[in-house]
């Protein structure tokens, strides 16, 4: 079914447009609109699993701390035998519907439930090193990796796309409104530029 | 009128003369250049007294030029971002400045404490402590206004703090600490060798001792030139590195703004690092020590470097006529500087008796040489005119005029850091002083701080630290870099002396005022242990924390207990290197970033409609709604009466929400609850219990089951992260052969409870593709429909107590499924409400909540008895019927009613229940208590010994604080609809 548009768990204060200090480099933070569905194999089902996304959208499930990205879809391990699925948003719950589930592989819907906020530019990586203590050095962190860290007390999945850097952040939706609070104080030493949702 | 610049030297030094930075201090105009400290710029314009001491408020002056001073300790800045204590050395000038000294009432020049000086054998040391053995009367009246008042040396800021801190976290494969000839080496070897490498130095200039050697400098701007172009290379200057952690972690404070007079728009005054090293090369340096001689803390007289460096660095000129008091051979290289910038040497007073090439290098340029001589005295008092000397062992005095004494009693390599990973400290007999030991951590430590002196054998030693560290991690090619030139050959031998005995104090810790005869003192009276003696005199507890001179104690105490210095050692040095505002420390997580605010998806809808809010741990929670604010009862009693009367909706998105799946998800939903799911029909929910393995409830709730192996659980909002845990762990470690899984979906779904006997009118008028009859979807169906064109699922569960329904919809669609609720119910009455009501209608229905689940009552205690099934395991079964947990006379769950049925005489949550009016014999407490619409009076739950049996008597709900008595009536907890009809209607 198609739903009406919905709200932005990022606030009314997320407008687009530049703030933070002006001149050099500045931070680019997009809200993706998304699709997101949390995939958990049961014993022995990792191959199932991995053939169900594989058919329903091309996507190969990545091992430990890896991220598989094909265009603007992306599978990102979370946890032994766990994954996000994240493609561009479609229809109301289809991707979990595309996807199905069975009594081994459990399906859930989180397109709600978490939210995708990219970042990118060259400050974007310090930005995080004020509230995460992963090292995103590039031959420690190199694109395609993800890591599950604490910003600000809020528990944020950081992926590394690209070496501008820019990284997708996969967030708590309650708590988007606060990361992003936290996020454009840290980056507005650079600069910052918020763009409408995409 | 500005104070001019009357010790200003015409040239040389580091200052840009072209450039005039204007500041204050106590209120006076004074100027400087950039590249000046505060303490620099002063003594520029000839100041000599800055401070007073703590304790017996002598005249203090500027002592050195550097981190390590204690005296001259200023108030920097003024209101609220006044920063106390703070260095003058190294407090960067900056056009604009206002400092002010402290510790002195009523003006610097005139302090009345220091009468202190007069009475000073009546506080000696541990006079602190004596306070408290007698009299005792005396400690309350008398020693603690007096302590209190005296205690303390600056003020700090009262109002909040405008400026803002961050934190920042950084790793490295080697980290330097200290940027001199060595500290620079190093970074560029491991830099060439391709390691990623930080650099830190807590100077505004890199270059350390390198700073006051102009014929280096072309060596120290190709270093720096050279690592500026390495991109895996970061400098930071004005960044002390001021502990070394477990883990090889360490901590830094960068001053961004400091130096500037309000930190730029959009950047932080402080920023602390956390660097995890994972080679570390402490290139710290080392700082000379004073010797304690009588009057030895009279501003002008300073450390023998910090004159070379005034003079040297920031081209000023700390008197006239200089004395140099040492006993090794690199202090002549102070009394040359000033000799070359034109300063009288009156004389250098060694202590050593052999002639030495230096000694004739100082006769060549007729300096007068006194050899086997001490200091014995210091005349002036406010500033100095001139010394008494002595032969080391003789008697006879003699007077040299002179406005200036520059003391060396050696080199402390500075090992404070590698003393925070817990490594010994080693001694060395030529040096005289402890050297860094054995690493116990990933870190080796170069140049002066390991015990190397001369620019060109620390630059030498920290390249090849550099390279060690680089080829740790197999960074092994790097390109070699030339070194400085070679230094004079200077022998940093040093001939150990600490004291000259002699009439007057002798101070071993200037800013604490602790002298020779105080650590004597601490000796005959027992605290002999050097750690002991520094609490007992408080010698080394000062802001330098002992870096100045604490050796000088080690070293009279060690005399007086007749043993080596390497034997007694010194006090175990311990983060922070320096002090950190607490501003930094803090970071972002000031005010209300302490914690992040979590929002519900209708957040913003309560905030439009003049939600109350309440923090509920990291929640924001409506409590009620009031355009006008008000408080007291009345906008809750309206939004309660709505769900009893008519219809209402409340937001309970918070409520944790796990979705479990598998083909064990029911036996796992049997194991976790005292009551059975596996039985559950699809399409229905039933409310659970789970009880923790000792038997108390943990957590209640309902699930519901969605298909054969999927159910969704619903948690309180307090327990939904405890609850995720308490399943992972029993399904990771007890029954990992479960087939089953499962997370968190409480972010996916804004859920809100529509409640009241309208409830149906209003959804039907608005939910679309669920018959919502009785007998299509009775009590406890489960069920999807549409609401607004947003996909809904519909839970007939009732915490209210009345006919209600929960509408569960994706986040994002949250508030249009709301209002399209609130538009259908508009003409049956229907009105949002907030937690107060919510409370007030879940107590009137005797649904326990956090005051009753409260990690302390049994199923039984609650009255849950036959929630616990008869077959089959559960978590907590065995250890809930221990014996003593099955006592009737436990406190158990009843409910309460104020017999006087007006709202006069309040109950209150925490009453005591007792049988008398005045008995002090409790019977149990009031747990949940509120006004109640459907009764009007008081009532609530309790929880009361032998509870259920005493339903129908009369007894008291005492609160002895406000000195209130209620008699109440015991009764069932089910105040309303007992039957439990509403709900099915």
């Amino acid at each position: 079914m198609s739903a009406p548009d919905r709200l932005s768990p990022f606030g009314p204060e997320a407008k687009p447009g530049r703030h933070g200090a002006a001149g050099g480099t500045p931070v680019l933070m997009t809200e993706r609109k998304v699709d997101i569905v949390q995939v958990m194999a049961g014993r022995d089902a990792n191959a199932k699993a991995a053939n169900l996304v594989k058919d329903a959208t091309g996507l190969a499930l990545p091992g430990p701390r890896k991220v598989e990205i094909a265009g603007d879809a992306m599978a990102i391990w979370i946890q032994p035998s766990g994954w996000l699925v994240i493609r561009p948003r479609g229809e109301e719950g289809a991707l979990a519907k595309k996807l199905g589930g069975s009594d081994d592989i459990a399906v859930v819907d989180q397109g709600h439930g978490r939210c995708v906020l990219r970042l990118t530019g060259a400050h974007a990586g310090e930005v995080l090193a004020k509230g995460s203590r992963v090292d995103l050095h590039p031959r420690v962190f190199p694109p395609g990796s993800v890591a599950t860290t604490s910003i600000d007390h809020i528990t944020v999945m950081i992926v590394k796309l690209d070496a501008v850097p820019s990284f997708d952040l996969v967030l708590p939706s309650n708590f988007a409104e606060a990361f992003l609070d936290w996020l454009r104080m840290s980056a507005a030493e650079f600069g910052y530029e918020i763009r409408p949702a995409a | 009128m500005t104070q001019p610049q009357t010790h200003r030297l015409a040239y040389g030094g580091r200052i840009d003369r072209s450039r005039t930075l204007r500041f204050t201090f106590d209120g006076r105009a004074y100027e400087g250049h950039p590249g000046d400290t505060l303490a620099s710029a002063l003594m520029a314009s000839g100041e000599r007294l800055i401070g007073r001491s703590f304790k017996y408020h002598r005249p203090r002056g500027i002592v050195t030029a550097g981190p390590e001073e204690p005296c001259a300790l200023v108030e920097l800045r003024t209101g609220a971002c006044r920063e106390p204590n703070t260095r003058a050395t190294v407090a960067e000038l900056y056009d604009g400045l206002e400092a002010n000294s402290q510790n002195r009432w009523p003006s610097l020049a005139l302090d009345i404490s220091a009468i202190n000086q007069l009475v000073g054998r009546f506080l000696p040391a541990g006079f602190y402590y004596k306070t408290f053995m007698w009299p005792a009367s005396f400690w309350e009246k008398v020693y603690e206004p007096i302590i209190r008042r005296a205690a303390g040396l600056g003020r700090a800021a009262t109002a909040t703090d405008p400026d803002e801190y961050e934190s920042i976290q950084a790793h490295c494969d080697v980290l330097v600490v200290g940027s001199g000839a060595a500290g620079l080496a190093a970074a560029r070897a491991a830099g060439a060798a391709g390691a990623r490498v930080i650099l830190a130095d807590q100077d505004f200039e890199l270059g350390g001792g390198l700073l006051l050697e102009p014929e280096q400098e072309p060596w120290r701007q190709g270093m720096l030139a050279a690592l500026s172009g390495m991109p895996e290379v970061r400098l930071l200057p004005r960044t002390t590195v001021f502990g070394f952690y477990e883990h090889d972690v360490l901590g830094a404070v960068e001053r961004v703004s400091d130096h500037l007079p309000v930190p730029p728009e959009h950047g932080v005054r402080q920023r602390v690092w956390t660097i995890r090293a994972r080679q570390t090369v402490l290139a710290t340096g080392s700082t000379e020590r004073p010797i304690a001689f009588p009057n030895n803390d009279r501003p002008g007289v300073m450390l023998a470097s910090a004159a070379m460096t005034y003079v040297r660095r920031f081209g000023v000129r700390p008197g006239e006529r200089a004395v140099i008091f040492a006993n090794n051979d690199i202090a002549y290289n102070a009394a040359f500087a000033l000799h070359d910038a034109g300063i009288a040497v009156a004389a250098i007073v060694d202590v050593r008796k052999k002639d030495s090439k230096r000694a004739a290098a100082a006769a060549d340029r007729g300096i007068a040489v006194k050899l086997g001589s001490v200091i014995s005295d210091v005349k002036g008092s406010r500033d100095i005119h001139g010394i008494s000397f002595r032969s080391v062992n003789g008697t006879a005095e003699r007077v040299l005029d002179a406005d200036l004494v520059c003391v060396s009693g050696g080199w402390n390599p500075a090992v404070h850091l590698q003393s925070h990973t817990r490594a010994r400290l080693t001694w060395d007999n030529d040096l005289a002083a402890f050297l860094p030991g054995k690493p116990v951590q990933a870190e080796r430590s170069a140049g002066s701080a390991a015990g190397v002196f001369g620019i060109a054998r620390c630059a030498a030693d920290g390249a090849k630290a550099g390279l060690e560290a680089a080829a740790a991690l197999g960074f092994r090619d790097g390109a070699a870099f030339e070194l400085p030139m070679p230094d004079a050959e200077i022998d940093p031998k040093v001939k150990p002396f600490w004291e000259v005995k002699a009439k007057g104090k002798a101070f071993v810790d200037l800013q604490n005022d602790v002298t020779t005869d105080d650590i004597r003192l601490a000796h005959r009276e027992g605290y002999t242990h050097i750690e002991h003696a520094k609490r007992y005199t408080t010698h080394s507890m000062a802001t330098d924390q002992g870096r100045f001179s604490g050796i000088l104690g080690t070293a009279v105490l060690a005399e007086a207990r007749g043993e080596t210095i390497e034997k007694v050692g010194v006090p175990t040095f311990r983060p922070y290197v320096t002090p950190v505002t607490w501003g930094a420390m803090a970071g972002r997580h000031a005010g209300h970033h302490l914690q992040p605010v979590r929002r519900t998806p209708l957040h913003h809808w309560h905030v439009r409609n003049h939600g109350i809010f309440l923090e509920t741990g990291l929640w924001m929670r409506p409590l009620y709604y009031s355009a006008t604010r008000e408080t007291g009862w009345d906008p809750i009693l309206k939004e309660a009466r709505a769900v009893r009367q008519a219809v209402g909706i409340c937001d309970v998105s918070t409520l944790g929400k796990i979705d479990i799946q598998g083909r064990d998800a029911g036996m796992f939903m049997d194991r976790l609850y005292t009551n059975t799911f596996s039985t559950l029909a699809v399409g229905k929910a039933r409310y659970g219990l789970m009880l923790r393995e000792d038997g108390m409830v943990f957590d209640d709730g309902t699930t519901s089951r969605l298909s054969e192996n999927r159910y969704l659980m619903t948690t309180t909002t307090a327990k939904a992260a405890e609850v995720l845990a308490h399943m992972e762990f029993y399904h990771q470690t007890v029954w990992p052969d479960l087939d089953v899984r499962y997370c968190t979906v409480t972010d996916q779904w804004a859920q809100m409870s529509v409640a009241g006997p309208k409830t149906r009118l209003a959804l039907q008028g608005c939910v679309e593709g669920l018959d919502l009859s009785n007998e299509a979807f009775p009590f406890m169906g489960v069920g999807d429909a549409t609401i607004a064109g947003c996909p809904v699922r519909i839970y007939r569960v009732s915490f209210s107590g009345e006919m209600a329904y929960e509408v569960a919809t994706p986040a994002g669609y949250g508030e249009r499924v709301w209002e399209a609720i609130l538009e259908a119910g508009k003409p049956h009455g229907i009105l949002p409400y907030g937690l107060e009501a919510l409370g007030l209608l879940r107590i009137e229905k005797g649904h326990v909540a956090g005051p009753e689940l409260n990690g302390q009552t049994t199923a039984r205690d609650l009255g849950f008895d036959k929630m616990m099934k008869k077959k089959g395991d559960f978590i907590g079964r065995v250890n809930g019927e221990r014996p003593r947990l099955m006592d009737s006379d436990r406190p158990r769950l009843v409910g309460i009613r104020a017999v006087d049925p007006s709202f006069e005489k309040r109950l209150r949550g925490g009453a005591h229940i007792v049988d008398r009016p005045n008995s002090k014999a409790s019977l149990g407490w009031a747990t949940s208590i509120t006004r109640s619409v459907e009764l009007e009076r008081w009532l609530g739950l309790a929880m009361v010994r032998n509870g259920p049996d005493r339903i129908g008597q009369r007894l008291y709900a005492t609160y002895p604080l406000k000195n209130e008595v209620v008699e109440i009536e015991i009764c069932s907890p089910h105040h309303v609809d007992p039957e439990n009809l509403r709900v099915r209607a």
